[in-house]
């Protein structure tokens, strides 16, 4: 063993001396070499390559560690107390100086942990005067002690965001919570006060005796407001959260509201549940309450029974950067509020107003989709879409047929649907009645049918009888979107939809197949396009000759049916399944041409700007839309356009070339649907592949 | 054209358009106006240089970002890092440090943005004895120290 010389020195010099003289001798050379030690792997970090990064650059990652931590927990809602401190351990416990680095960096310490007083103190003496940060929901248990006192620091507070599982009236020392936010808070950006279950908390009534000047957000959830003059509203607020426990709570007057709102001119979002004033008789004129009020307002979210809706949007001006979502809330006590028109009713007026002002949408969806009492379910959104002119509605959610055709009837003789472009209807069943709201619609070009059945829709269309006498339904229709739409249908006539069927041995029986009746009536119409994606019972001999039909691409992702393709076993192989593709181009050929057997020749398959080569015959995964170009007689070029996705990953554009064949298989298929077409002119048609 | 003169003396001609990005050079290029002379980078050397330009062309022509971020404002920012970036900083831990660092020097607050998310995601979640790992780091405490950590973990671990 080598001994340094001072060690050999004490070693040796242990003959003469006390013996606890001695220990204590060898303790100091003990410590005098750790000294040493630590000096050394002092020495070692500082080569570290982490550590050559410069003390605000090591805070600032810091920083970021501990708040995407701390981040993470508040937004759990409560629970948060037990907020992640792994951020302590990974910064400031792990050398010298990275806990020099965080013990100097107050902004570490500013958000406070409350897991215990000490803690608490220590946080708040290590920040020393950087804004605090205090969230803290106290369950049922009452704040302790060190959490107000950390509200003492007022002047201090940067955010606060308190909450309790019920009221915070029910705090063991509530009063103590009120009078610490009853202090001036210059700098507070950042106030949520919850209170969940239980009657509504008064708003911290007469706080914030000089206002809160920087406030940017407030959020206050079960609150009741007695003064809302009171409210700590100011210039700088861009978030405005008021959320009442129930519609029976205290409500503003119109005034009272207007002079709230008057005070947040940089309002983007402005969210009121059960705050809308109600005393329609006392509104003000629109040219008293001036359109100032929050200009640039982007969101504008009303959860209320609709009266108090109704008042609201007669009342205040709604900018046209605004989208609108209106909540209509039962009323709890289970009273409803008449049929629907008297809920549309009151906002026709209001719903013109808005469409006039030219607001971004509006969507109007029930309080609680569970509930049965709401009488209708599905979720409205009507709005402006920037890369269109006129508006559009959208239907989603399903919901009962009686109830969305009916609120359909009522959305047009309450609302204002003429500049209506574009419908969609998305996993709703669709009656011939839902039709009648919209069939005169002047500037209905667009429909999006998605999920759902589609006979209601064809019967709708105009009929060649009735195009013969110059009637007009649906007079700008021009594109048409199915998705996920099954162009065999149980019984056309009644459009009973195929899950109503009592069981499926009696639906097979009935199945009709309706791509016929459908292009025969578009036919009638100039299509600009029509888009098949995901449907069943549709495939790619169908989408060829729909083209030819309506001289109009047809956008197709190509999607077939595997089931079905499982049924036809041996009449085609494979085409598109699965997204694999064989492993030559002449595999694409079988697979694209499952038709040979038909006496049809194979197709050639060219890569866009190249040969398709052997590589890209490989494995692809179809991705793309298929367009036919140009058909016509039979003769002239079809190309078959998409994208393959190759096994290596890569995207590579195809072109099918079926020159040559095209006439023989439009020929032969055109002659097929032309039969149909005749056969089926009383929608009798069954679908059995070799029909067509 | 703009001429950077690394610190292992490597010249570097690179379009304004792109090395603007660094506030530094882009302040330098206000200040002296046109020049011949190339602008001498002596903490930054040629491969990292190589690596920060990357990052400048890929980003040519998308707006700077806005002002300055007081760290202390940094508030809820997540760790999220697109993709592309990620993908840019998948290097050794030499070399991301040395991007950290010219990143501070040049005066690019995106690309600085980028190496601190790197690292705090590298480090977030970790024990303090895991992060010595990672970044080959002693614990160099004292045993005063070390005693007041653990009596900070206890506290903090109270409730």
């Amino acid at each position: 063993m080598m001994w340094s010389s001072a060690t050999q020195h004490l070693l040796q010099a242990q003959h003469g001396i006390d013996a606890e003289a001695y220990r204590t001798k060898l303790k100091e050379r003990v410590a005098e070499l750790e000294a040493e030690i630590r000096a050394i792997k002092s020495h070692h970090n500082a080569l570290a390559r982490c550590n050559r990064l410069p003390p605000e650059i090591l805070s600032t990652i810091f920083l970021l560690v501990a708040h995407s931590t701390q981040g993470q927990n508040s937004n759990n809602g409560f629970g948060q107390n037990a907020v992640d401190r792994s951020w302590m351990r990974s910064t400031s416990q792990v050398c010298r100086r990275w806990r020099d680095v965080a013990l100097a960096c107050p902004a570490l310490w500013s958000r406070l942990s409350f897991a215990s007083a000490e803690i608490t103190k220590l946080m708040l003496l290590r920040s020393k005067n950087a804004p605090l940060s205090v969230v803290y929901d106290e369950g049922n248990a009452g704040f302790p002690q060190h959490v107000v006192d950390a509200l003492s620091h007022s002047h201090r507070m940067r955010a606060i965001e308190i909450g309790s599982d019920y009221s915070l009236l029910d705090l063991v020392n509530a009063d103590d919570v009120q009078s610490r936010l009853s202090r001036p808070v210059p700098i507070l950006e950042y106030l949520v006060l919850r209170g969940f279950f239980g009657p509504d908390y008064p708003f911290p009534g007469g706080s914030f005796p000089e206002g809160a000047p920087a406030l940017k957000y407030l959020k206050a959830r079960g609150c009741a407001i007695s003064n809302w003059q009171a409210l700590p509203l100011g210039p700088n607020l861009t978030t405005l959260d008021l959320h009442g426990y129930s519609f029976r709570g205290l409500r503003p007057s119109i005034e009272e509201l207007h002079g709230a709102l008057k005070q947040v001119p940089s309002l983007l979002e402005l969210n009121l549940t059960f705050f809308l004033p109600l005393d329609d008789d006392t509104q003000p004129s629109l040219s008293d309450l001036q359109h100032s009020l929050f200009p640039k307002l982007t969101i504008l979210r009303l959860h209320d029974e609709f009266l108090a809706i109704s008042t609201f949007l007669r009342s205040f001006p709604v900018p046209p950067s605004a989208s609108i979502e209106i909540t209509r809330f039962a009323r709890i006590d289970g009273v409803r509020e008449g049929t629907l028109e008297d809920i549309l009713a009151p906002l026709s007026s209001s719903w013109l107003r808005v469409v006039q002002s030219g607001a971004h949408s509006i969507a109007i969806r029930p309080g609680d989709p569970s509930s049965t009492r709401y009488i209708y379910e599905a979720e409205f959104n009507y709005g402006r879409d920037q890369t269109r002119s006129g508006r559009i509605l959208h239907i989603n959610t399903p919901g009962t047929p009686e109830s969305i055709g009916h609120a359909l009837l009522m959305f047009r003789v309450c609302l204002d649907l003429s500049t209506l472009s574009v419908f969609t209807a998305n996993s709703i069943i669709l009656l011939d009645t839902m039709w009648d709201a919209l069939f005169d619609l002047p500037q209905l070009a667009e429909i999006h049918i998605e999920n759902t059945t589609i006979g209601s829709f064809i019967d709708a269309l105009v009929d060649s009888t009735a195009a013969e006498c110059g009637l007009k339904r649906f007079p700008a229709f021009s594109a048409l979107y199915l998705k996920e739409v099954d162009f065999q249908c149980d019984d056309f006539d009644s459009m009973v939809p195929a899950f109503f069927a009592p069981d499926n041995t009696e639906r097979a029986g009935k199945a009709t197949f309706i791509l016929g009746c459908l292009v025969k009536k578009m036919e009638l119409y100039s299509m600009d396009v029509v888009s098949i994606e995901h449907c069943w019972n549709f495939n790619r001999e169908h989408w060829e000759t729909m083209q030819e039909y309506l001289g109009v691409k047809v956008v197709w992702d190509g999607f077939e049916d595997p089931l079905e393709e499982e049924r036809e076993e041996g009449e085609e192989e494979g085409v598109f399944e699965g997204g694999k593709r064989g492993e030559e181009a002449e595999e694409w050929e079988d697979e694209y041409d499952g038709d040979e057997e038909n006496g049809e020749g194979p197709e050639d398959l060219e890569e866009v700007g190249g040969e398709r080569g052997e590589e890209g015959g490989e494995e692809t995964e179809e991705t793309g839309d298929f367009i036919n170009e140009e058909r016509g007689g039979g003769e002239e070029a079809e190309e078959f356009e998409g994208e393959c996705e190759d096994s290596d990953g890569t995207e590579t554009d195809y072109v099918i070339d079926e020159e040559e064949e095209n006439g023989k298989e439009a020929g032969k298929s055109g002659g097929e649907w032309e039969e149909d077409l005749v056969e089926e002119d009383e929608c009798q048609g069954r679908r059995e592949g070799e029909e067509y | 054209m703009v001429l950077l003169l690394t610190s292992d003396n490597e010249m570097f001609s690179v379009a304004e358009d792109v090395i603007k990005r660094s506030a530094y050079i882009k302040n330098m290029l206000e200040d002296v106006g046109e020049s011949d002379l190339p602008i001498p980078l002596p903490n930054v050397e040629s491969n990292v240089l190589v690596k920060i330009l990357e990052y400048c062309e890929h980003y040519r022509g998308e707006p700077l970002p806005a002002s300055d971020v007081d760290p202390a404002e940094i508030g809820d920012r997540s760790l999220d890092i697109a993709d592309w970036d990620q993908k840019y900083m998948a290097v050794d831990q030499e070399m991301l440090f040395e991007i950290i660092l010219a990143a501070n020097y040049l005066d690019i607050k995106s690309l600085l943005d980028v190496g601190c998310k790197t690292v705090a995601k590298m480090m977030k979640g970790k024990s303090s004895e895991e992060i010595r790992t990672l970044f080959n780091i002693a614990n160099d405490f004292t045993p005063e120290e070390e005693a007041q950590i653990r009596k900070e973990n206890a506290w903090a671990e109270c409730r």
